[in-house]
């Protein structure tokens, strides 16, 4: 992609650019840029705004980044805040600081450290690590397994392996003081998987193959298809085996 | 319930699968986000689906996989927007499967009549067919039709689109907008057509097979 027509833009006190194909954009300082844009690199140091959208190999926030239109890239690492008011479709996201998505998100690998707020549906192959996040519709993925450190949650949630963790060693595993668990817990409508293993989880139905209701869950009924093993702290209304290979 | 709908939970103990099959067939866009239907049950919400063809749907996907094909091999097969056809114009027009005024008239504008149609000509060729059969729309506004299909589908990028030609006072216009989207106009105004494009490709494409 070394496409020798492409040029560069970098700010390092302000100034706005009109859209177009670029090779590296960089803010230093602020900067705006009006249209929309296709780059190899895309990085925010200070704060950045593009209203258009954008569609890069590479973008890395450090700073404060708003795309308001759609999001295109191979790898987008949030290091700071970023927005991005409609959908984006990304190859890698890792989530370290602030992540805000107005439309769905469609990625193949999902890296979460810090806090990602989905307004449509979020689907990924992985899902993984630890943090906080809401799925304003269904959050899909092959395997998903966080560590849940702060209020979260999802309407829906799907896949083939499903594992929310309450931090290990921590306040809350320690004490088991509910108020303090409140905080990191997961809440969902549906969940519904293969392999299914939760903590601190309020769901009004969880659904599987193999069910592991542990520590601080507090969900409605469950139904599983092969096996189903609660643990002595989770509160659950109903759990009933369910014939077929679906349940 | 909807006897032509059937629950998840019908659904994957009739066809066999599991929960993780059926949202990895979804990810991969092999089942259609719109078939996935939310309604309010007694237990709260539940996803129901249309029975019929999405039994079919996953009847196809098993069997496609039976024979090691991959899952994007299998979305390929059943997207609904690879639509290419294997026919050219001079051949449609031959079989009558389009007006022969509508045939001409893309002719002179789009072609490259000796290779068959790809989608976004399978769109055009079929709206400006659909139109020019309403009897109220002129060859002229014909050719501005496909002007501005040939211009604007595209940046729907697969998204549903409809295509709006009003009328007034003498005046014509055509339009793309997202489907399903509420467009009012003033009461001079008289909307000739609303189709939605991704339809009538549709249809024509059944009448080329």
């Amino acid at each position: 992609m070394a496409d020798q027509s492409r040029t560069d833009i970098k700010t390092n006190g302000g100034g706005t650019f009109s859209g177009g194909a670029y090779a590296d954009v960089t803010f230093n300082g602020s900067g705006t840029i009006n249209g929309d844009v296709d780059a190899i690199t895309y990085r925010v140091n200070g704060a950045g705004t593009a209203n258009g959208r954008v569609k890069a190999q590479n973008i890395t926030v450090n700073g404060t980044a708003n795309f308001n239109g759609e999001v295109q890239a191979n790898d987008l690492t949030v290091n700071g805040d970023a927005s991005i008011r409609d959908g984006a479709g990304i190859g890698r996201i890792t989530v370290k600081g602030n992540l805000a998505v107005g439309g769905g998100v469609a990625a193949h690998e999902v890296l979460l450290r810090g806090f990602l707020r989905v307004g449509g549906d979020c689907e990924a192959e992985s899902f993984t690590g630890e943090g906080g996040f809401t799925v304003s519709g269904l959050l899909n993925a092959g395997n998903i397994d966080v560590t849940v450190h702060a209020p979260s949650s999802a309407r829906e949630i799907g896949g083939e392996r499903i594992v929310v963790r309450q931090p290990t060693g921590s306040l809350a595993s320690l004490t088991g003081l509910l108020t303090i668990w409140a905080e990191k817990r997961l809440t969902a409508e549906t969940i519904e998987g293969d392999v299914v293993w939760l903590e601190n989880t309020t769901a009004k139905v969880v659904r599987g193959k193999t069910v592991t209701i542990g520590a601080g869950c507090i969900i409605d009924v469950v139904e599983y298809a092969e096996s189903y093993t609660p643990t002595g702290a989770a509160q659950v209304k109903d759990a009933r085996q369910v014939s077929g290979a679906g349940a | 319930m909807d006897p032509e709908m059937i629950s998840k939970k019908e659904l994957l103990a009739a066809a066999g699968i599991s929960y993780g099959q059926l949202y990895r067939w979804k990810r991969k866009g092999l089942i259609p986000e719109d078939w996935f239907v939310r309604k309010s049950t007694f237990t709260g919400q539940e996803t129901f689906f249309p029975r019929e063809k999405v039994l079919a749907r996953i009847e196809k996907i098993k069997s496609m996989k039976d024979e090691d094909a991959s899952l994007d091999e299998i979305a390929d097969a059943v997207s609904p927007n690879l639509g290419e056809v294997s026919m050219t114009i001079e051949e449609i027009k031959k079989r009558g499967l389009v007006s022969a005024e509508a045939a001409d008239l893309f002719c002179e504008k789009v072609c490259d009549c000796d290779s068959p149609l790809v989608f976004g000509e399978v769109v055009s060729l079929s709206a400006l067919d659909t139109l020019l059969k309403t009897g109220e729309v002129s060859l002229d506004e014909g050719r501005t039709v496909l002007d501005a299909l040939q211009e604007n589908y595209p940046a729907f990028e697969g998204r549903a689109a409809d295509m709006i030609f009003v009328r007034r006072m003498g005046l014509s216009t055509a339009m793309l907008v997202s489907s399903g989207a509420e467009v009012r106009f003033d009461r001079a105004a008289r909307v000739i057509v609303r189709l939605n494009l991704g339809e009538a490709a549709e249809a024509l494409r059944a009448r080329i097979k």
